[in-house]
């Protein structure tokens, strides 16, 4: 079945502000795509993305997903929940949004919200769905991103703490990798730098607690822990990943 | 003759909505009716105040493990007769020593996305074995 799109939907795909893409409902064929989805998934052109379907994207992303990792995990649920959503689309011809942790090519751990909408054909079956995303991972509080990277490596936590410092563009202001526990210190300390709250939240004694910011001091280049806090503390004012 | 009416729900766990939503929709449409929660504990206290023809089971709830819910419902039903199909739903593959454990406390496991025939066969080999040991 030929699916011929108006050109008005496409102006407006093409002008929407963030990834957004049409798919065939039946095949899963990718039908249009604008400029920003197709450099979110890793294409220079658009047109590249209309010889594929939404499997063949999973299959390519599984592979240097598999390669960058070794983690299959997130990648699965991602999947699935993809699927389900355009299922639910296709068989209740209703819109539906829905978040989704997103494990990048690079690495990072992002949360993208999806919007899908149906589009229906003269005779009232969808024909077609709509997808626009964004990224939103700046809405999670930083112990919520973190706890998705330990979640994500849970067997390396030296890759959890240096995939999440990097992606904060923190790793310039250690000279170590700060121990989960100090990490876990230092982000508590971004809601309130009292010993005895940090104690408090983390079911730790106080003096646990200035140990570790001792040796959080340590481990900076500059042994400064307020610049840090000041730092992390833009990222969680909603301003996105931190400013060197 | 007065015969007890014979229950035709099915109790849904699963925490994903998405996935929840299109799952009581196929269920919906095989003619049972469906009771959903997202809860392990909340599936307890429903499966002691209703009684369900099969239990849809999700690997990894964010309250309680499955595994927990399963051998409550189990223990529940020793020294009775009853034994109410379960069926576990999981997104990934299970490894050899879950397959095992699941397979001596569940009737069947099914892997997402569940297609509306895998789910129709398995409710219906399950609830067969179940008429079958009345």
């Amino acid at each position: 079945m030929m699916h011929t799109l108006p050109k008005s939907l496409k102006t407006f795909i093409m002008g929407l502000p963030f990834a957004s893409h049409i798919i065939n409902i039946q095949t899963g064929k990718y039908l249009f795509s604008n400029k920003e989805y197709a450099k979110h998934q890793g294409f220079k052109q658009p047109v590249e993305l209309l010889k594929m379907t939404v499997d063949d994207l999973f299959r390519k992303r599984q592979k240097i997903i598999a390669e960058l990792t070794g983690s299959p995990y997130l990648e699965a649920e991602y999947k699935i929940r993809i699927h389900y959503a355009n299922q639910y689309v296709h068989e209740e011809n209703k819109s539906i949004h829905l978040t989704a942790h997103y494990l990048s090519p690079d690495g990072f751990i992002c949360l993208r919200k999806f919007t899908k909408l149906p589009i229906f054909q003269d005779n009232e079956a969808v024909s077609s769905l709509l997808t626009y995303e964004n990224d939103i991972t700046d809405r999670l509080s930083l112990i919520e991103l973190y706890r998705l990277y330990r979640n994500h490596y849970p067997k390396n936590g030296t890759k959890a703490i240096s995939s999440f410092l990097c992606y904060l563009t923190l790793i310039p202001y250690f000279n170590v990798l700060p121990t989960q526990q100090e990490l876990m210190t230092l982000l508590q300390m971004t809601i309130n730098d009292a010993s005895k709250y940090v104690a408090a939240q983390l079911g730790i004694h106080m003096r646990t607690v200035d140990g570790y910011k001792q040796r959080l001091r340590s481990k900076l280049h500059d042994g400064s822990l307020d610049k840090l806090l000041i730092v992390l503390r833009i990222y969680t004012s909603g301003c996105g990943k931190c400013i060197l | 003759m007065i015969t007890k009416p014979i229950p035709v729900r099915i109790l849904l766990i699963e925490d994903d909505p998405i996935i929840r939503l299109v799952h009581k929709s196929m269920l919906q449409k095989l003619g049972f009716g469906v009771d959903t929660t997202n809860s392990g504990k909340q599936a307890l206290i429903l499966h002691r105040k209703r009684q369900y023809i099969t239990i849809l089971l999700d690997l990894g709830l964010s309250d309680i493990s499955s595994e927990t819910v399963l051998e409550t419902i189990r223990g529940r039903e020793q020294n009775t007769k009853i034994r109410i199909p379960i069926i576990i739903t999981t997104v990934h593959k299970l490894k050899k020593n879950q397959k095992a454990y699941f397979a001596k406390q569940a009737n069947a496991y099914l892997e997402k996305p569940l297609s509306k025939d895998s789910l129709r066969d398995t409710l219906a080999a399950c609830l067969q074995t179940s008429k079958d040991s009345e």
